[in-house]
């Protein structure tokens, strides 16, 4: 294949198979030296997937990779960078109690022999690092405490180490989400900067106004497609959003005809206790809804319904259930309240890798199996358990396996049979079919129906538009902290959520 | 395997299910057990299996019995406890010092005859004492539990020396030294305690909703958590019952000894933990049986009394005892990973 | 739960098995005697052990040699260990004293025996029953002795009193682990031995160096900041500590002649400014002394005390009784000294007090290797 020298990096028909999942499908993507590209698309759609296989993070299935038109075909970060592409995570990889030079030098100092021995220079690092920061204009000193410096000091350190590989492809994921306006502005005239020098930037960014600010090039993927690659002034806001979301929406959920009654929860004004988090959220929850909570990764969405379980602190706010208004302090509250949560993370905080399916069941309903004298009622306690996980058809060899020998599917079915067990009034469900087959997706979108029919109420928090659009009676959708819109059912549709999603300011 | 269990689980019901899935897990400590009672066995060309060795055996346990099953399940909990010892040594010494006989001129309180069930009292409510600052500290102080308990092990011995003068507490009352030193027939007291011990906690463990708590704040604190378990709470209970224990083993401990100085108890947290550890108790949390630190024990146990029986030299038995150490929880991790 | 039923019956089985097995087992002709020492990490208790095992060998005594790591619920444990099998008679090196009458009752109740070294038995220990001895130099006579050394040298150099007093003695001392009954009988008697010859004892500084050189040398650094030329001697409850002590002052120049440390100048019979004791009269210290760095020790004498140990148990177990008999040359007490268990008159015929030697500049060659 013959390759054009005006790109700089050619990532030519890339794919990537995961079980069960076509991640990558014959992905292009091409970027031109001294340009900033912008690479866009839902949570899923496959960005970070396609940056892992540019690092050797993920060995593609198929497809090849050529920087300034040599193949290359990188085994780790550490290879890459020596060729000159370099990424800034989202999650900095720095060593807070070293300097900054160290940080910067790391696993590369700079050496001077003495006799057979070789010693680090620090004279030259101190030096070379002066002169690195200098021309970035950065205002901090080599011998800084890493740890002492802002988050967006941090990641400039991270773009000088890249600099001073000289890369010439850098790789920034959502490099501002934890970023002030006025940083922003600073390290985009870094970034500016580094264009100017001839530095091809891979910007990934889900907010709008910062793509049409920066970016030269535009590209947007969807379901692990290449949709498009524009040029930025080719584009406007409502294009961009039609790009990323115009999927079309197949019969994947079954039908939720439950008819919301009157207000079971109702929380005003909440506001959590840490910084940079949520802001003033008040919503309202009715008997047989399921409320959809929508917005992108960092939206805050989590920490909001883990607030209402009593797991997170908030500093204001009130919450109502069946209009009276009650205080939830700890996740036993939560539950005597009448409240139940799936998290989002199964492994993290959903199971109990080593117990058995009914013991994962029963924990937090043990209150109410027990006989006279304390002693647990086993035999209720098993045939409570086994009884909802097979309504749920939850699959398993016995019911005394270890959850960990089961699949995510039928893990988070013995999850749901958790809270249903606690005959909970209101179901809070986070991302309630992240990571699990379609199959099983669609049993659990039947079991949340089922249970909105018998009244019972469901707030899902979900990055999955699809989910959210095929499932909910309303949307409710946050940014950044703040709830920016509530859909109500006919208004719900992918632009609109994403508008939601996007409204930064 | 577990198709298998389930065959035998859909014929037979809930109770063998658990038993045998459970006896499965925890095959190999019994299996060392009997291997070794077995090996001793052949060695001594059966001299060494007596009634009188199990008494032995169960005499020479009981003490380290108790502080094994403290730590165990604060190990089940993730947690680990290194002030055993020297808090044994102190309960020891102070529940010593309570039951000197009031004529003796080297009495720490000398005249004073206090009734013999103060010094049991007293001395359980230190070790429980120690046991709750255990808890406060790694639970609501989020000290790191290895940290926490190390600076409650110094406080321990330093507190010992101070309170004996650094000396030797003896001439202990008879009735006091019966505690541990009678026996009912061909039964040690010791041994009924030991037993009474196990079945309590194993009833406490599996059968309350206490022990389900334990195993999932090992298995998973966040997920404990979010089940509306007071993760806190249950860390700050699980170190006092530790304490507890403890007390009971440093009072078991004066009274079988019939004194204490700052040297009892010196290096029972190591035993301790070795035993819970090859007992099967997991440091991942969340592992482990009241069984299985009882066999534990006893695997150690019988080392140590085989090894004394043979009269080898000390020497020795502290590198066998490492080994066995090493190789049954190198198995032990080998199952859980083919596990996971 | 049904495990454990499981092991209990497997254990049962695998006794009741073999219990006629271990019924069986007849006494041979050989003589057993079984040996509870305490640890032989202490010097002293590893020559005991050593000797022990020649005299075995020599005799052709089974001799069944237990260490209980200074632990003394293990020593319990051995010695339940050893009445199971059998043995009868014993000879012990204890933990503490508070622990030989218990052990004296459980020996008694199969009609043996015991000797005991090194740390002395307490009185009820021997009226357990007359087959019961003392055959020690017990820890107190180290400091006694001690302090006998360090009176000679005051009196014959009073100049070398820190504070001006000849009345006054300001000592620094150097503990073993804190508890160890050694190291509280040594520095007890120490303390009572100079009081009672007339001196007021003034501690400049004291501390635990746990038996070790190098802790005991760290902690005499320290001092010497502190307290120079503010004490008269240092007083180690063993060699190792005390030489610790002299490798301080000689790096710190703590000397008579900083700039010639092998320089005895003023003629006391050390080149350190002060006088260093210890206790045990290890090879090295007395090499030491031999230089004039140490100046002087005390000899626990390993070899007498287990020597008429083991005599005595011997005689116990082929003769059925040693009361009234000499073991080692050495001929019971008939009168009560002022030292216990010598002090009650009942059981002074079962005390065997071996002799202990002060090693100093007059006689170290004796005992050098």
């Amino acid at each position: 294949m013959a390759q054009d020298q005006n790109y700089i990096l050619e990532m030519c028909n890339i794919t990537k198979k995961f079980p069960g999942v076509l991640a990558l499908d014959d992905v292009t993507l091409r970027v031109r030296p001294g340009t900033v590209h912008s690479l866009m698309g839902e949570n899923g759609a496959g960005k970070s997937t396609m940056m892992k296989c540019l690092f050797g993070i993920y060995q593609e299935d198929g497809g090849e990779i050529f920087v300034n038109g040599k193949k290359e075909n990188f085994s780790s970060a550490k290879h890459a960078l020596e060729t000159g592409v370099s990424m800034i995570h989202q999650e900095l990889s720095i060593v807070p109690e070293r300097s900054v030079m160290e940080n910067i030098w790391l696993g590369r100092e700079p050496g001077k022999k003495l006799g057979p021995v070789q010693f680090v220079d620090h004279k030259k690092m101190f030096k070379d690092t002066e002169t690195l920061l200098k021309n970035l204009e950065m205002e901090f000193s080599p011998n800084d405490r890493m740890g002492s410096l802002s988050i967006s000091h941090q990641q400039a350190c991270e773009i000088a180490k890249a600099v001073s590989c000289d890369a010439s492809i850098v790789v920034m994921d959502e490099p501002t989400s934890s970023l002030t306006e006025t940083e922003v502005n600073h390290l985009f005239k870094i970034i500016n900067s580094l264009r100017d020098k001839g530095v091809a930037i891979i910007y990934i960014s889900h907010k709008m106004s910062e793509i049409f600010q920066i970016s030269d090039d535009v590209s947007v993927m969807r379901d692990g497609k290449l949709i498009a690659t524009k040029k930025a002034s080719e584009l406007d806001e409502d294009k961009l959003i039609k790009l990323m979301v115009g999927r079309d929406m197949t019969n994947r959920f079954p039908p939720v005809d439950s008819i919301p009654a009157e207000v079971c929860l109702s929380a005003k004004n909440y506001t959590s206790d840490v910084e940079r988090s949520f802001k003033d959220i008040s919503l309202d929850l009715r008997k047989g809804e399921i409320l959809g909570l929508g917005g992108l990764v960092g939206a805050q969405r989590t920490e909001f319904v883990e607030s209402i379980f009593g797991l997170r602190k908030i500093k204001t706010g009130t919450l109502s259930i069946n209009g009276k208004e009650i205080r939830i302090k700890s996740p036993e509250d939560a539950i005597n309240a009448g409240i139940g949560l799936i998290t989002e993370d199964r492994r993290g905080s959903g199971i109990f890798p080593l117990l058995s399916i009914i013991d994962n069941t029963s924990i937090p309903s043990l209150k109410g199996c027990r006989k006279k004298v304390g002693f647990l009622d086993h035999k209720k306690i098993f045939n409570t358990a086994t009884g909802i996980n097979k309504k749920l058809r939850t699959k398993t060899p016995t019911f005394h396996t270890p959850i960990q020998n089961l699949s995510g599917g039928n893990q988070q079915k013995v999850i749901v049979s958790r809270w249903l067990m606690t005959l909970p009034e209101i179901l809070i469900m986070d991302e309630p079919t992240r990571g699990i087959d379609v199959g099983a997706k669609y049993e659990i979108y039947t079991i949340m129906s089922e249970l909105v029919n018998a009244g019972k109420a469901i707030i899902m928090v979900s990055s999955e538009m699809p989910e959210l659009i095929g499932m909910s009676h309303r949307v409710a959708v946050l940014c950044n902290g703040n709830l920016t819109g509530v859909l109500e059912k006919n208004d719900i549709n992918s632009e609109n959520i994403m508008r939601l999603a996007t409204q930064f300011e | 395997m577990d198709t298998k269990i389930s065959a035998v689980a859909d014929k037979k019901g809930i109770v063998t299910l658990k038993t045998i899935q459970h006896t499965l897990g925890k095959h190999t400590n019994l299996v060392t057990l009997v291997v070794l009672i077995v090996a001793l066995g052949i060695m001594t060309g059966g001299r060494a299996l007596q009634i009188s060795s199990l008494q032995n055996l169960m005499v020479a346990e009981a003490v380290r019995a108790f502080a094994a099953l403290g730590v165990g399940l604060i190990i089940i909990n993730r947690g680990i406890d290194l002030s055993i010892g020297q808090v044994v040594g102190l309960v020891a010494c102070v529940s010593a010092s309570l039951a000197q006989t009031s004529d003796y001129a080297g009495a720490l309180y000398p005249g004073t005859v206090f009734p013999v069930f103060l010094p049991i009292i007293v001395g359980i409510a230190v070790g429980t004492l120690f046991g709750i600052i255990n808890g406060l500290l790694v639970a609501y102080g989020n000290l790191p539990p290895f940290i926490a308990t190390l600076g409650t092990m110094s406080i321990a011995a330093g507190l010992q020396l101070i309170y004996t003068r650094a000396s030797t507490i003896g001439s202990l009352k008879n009735e006091y030294k019966h505690i541990a030193q009678g026996s009912l027939g061909p039964l040690p007291y010791l041994m009924i305690y030991v037993l009474a011990a196990v079945l309590i906690l194993w009833i406490m463990m599996t059968q309350t909703r206490q022990g389900k708590a334990f195993y999932a704040i090992g298995g998973n604190p966040q997920a404990a958590r979010v089940s509306g378990i007071n993760v806190k709470l249950n860390l700050l209970k699980v170190y006092a019952l530790g304490g507890f224990l403890y007390g009971i083993s440093g009072v078991l401990l004066s009274s079988r000894l019939g004194l204490a100085n700052p040297l009892t108890g010196d290096g029972m947290e190591l035993d301790a933990i070795a035993a819970a550890t090859v007992g099967g108790i997991s440091h991942s949390g969340g592992i482990g049986t009241i069984g299985g630190i009882f066999i534990g024990v006893f695997t150690l146990g019988i080392i140590t009394f085989g090894m004394t029986y043979m009269g080898v030299d000390s020497y020795y038995q502290l590198l066998v005892k490492g080994m066995i150490i090493i190789v049954a929880v190198y198995f032990d991790m080998k199952r859980h990973a083919k596990r996971a | 739960m049904k495990k454990l039923i499981v092991a209990a019956l497997v254990i049962m089985t695998a006794v009741n098995f073999t219990f006629a097995a271990g019924q069986q087992e007849a006494g041979s002709e050989k003589v057993t005697i079984g040996a509870l020492i305490r640890n032989t990490d202490e010097q002293f208790v590893a020559d005991y052990a050593e000797n022990l095992k020649k005299l075995a060998a020599e005799r052709g005594v089974d001799l069944k040699l237990l260490d209980s790591r200074s632990d003394q619920a293990m020593q319990l444990d051995q010695l339940n260990v050893l009445l199971t099998q059998g043995v009868k008679h014993f000879v012990i090196v204890p933990n503490v004293t508070e622990a030989t009458e218990d052990m004296a009752k459980k020996i008694d109740a199969v009609g043996g025996g015991a000797a005991f070294s090194n740390i002395q038995p307490s009185v009820e220990a021997l009226k357990v029953s007359p087959n019961f001895y003392l055959a020690s130099s017990p820890e107190s006579v180290a400091g006694q002795i001690q302090a006998q050394i360090l009176d000679e040298y005051f009196q014959a150099h009073p100049e070398k009193m820190a504070n001006g007093d000849p009345n006054a003695i300001d000592a620094i001392f150097l503990y073993g682990q804190l508890g160890h009954p050694a190291q509280v009988f040594r520095s007890e008697a120490a303390v009572k031995g100079l009081k009672d010859a007339g001196y007021t004892v003034n501690i400049v500084a004291e501390d635990t160096a746990n038996w070790k050189p190098d802790e005991a040398q760290a902690k005499m650094d320290t001092w010497l900041a502190a307290y120079s030329g503010k004490f008269d001697v240092v007083i180690a409850n063993n060699d190792g500590m005390a030489l610790g002590a002299v490798e301080s002052l000689l790096t710190n120049k703590y000397t008579d002649d900083p700039s010639d440390p092998t320089k005895d100048v003023d003629g006391d019979g050390t080149v350190l400014r002060v006088p260093v004791i210890g206790v045990d009269a290890t090879g090295v210290a007395v090499k030491s002394m031999s230089e004039k760095k140490l100046f002087a020790t005390v000899l626990q004498d390993a070899v007498g005390q287990s020597t008429t140990a083991f005599e005595l148990a011997y005689m116990m177990a082929t003769e059925g009784s040693a009361t009234g008999k000499d073991a080692w040359g050495i001929s019971p007490l008939t009168e009560v000294t002022g030292e216990s268990p010598a002090t009650d008159a009942a059981i002074v015929g079962q005390c065997y007090l071996v002799p202990f030697a002060a090693v100093t500049m007059d006689n170290y060659k004796e005992f050098m290797q």
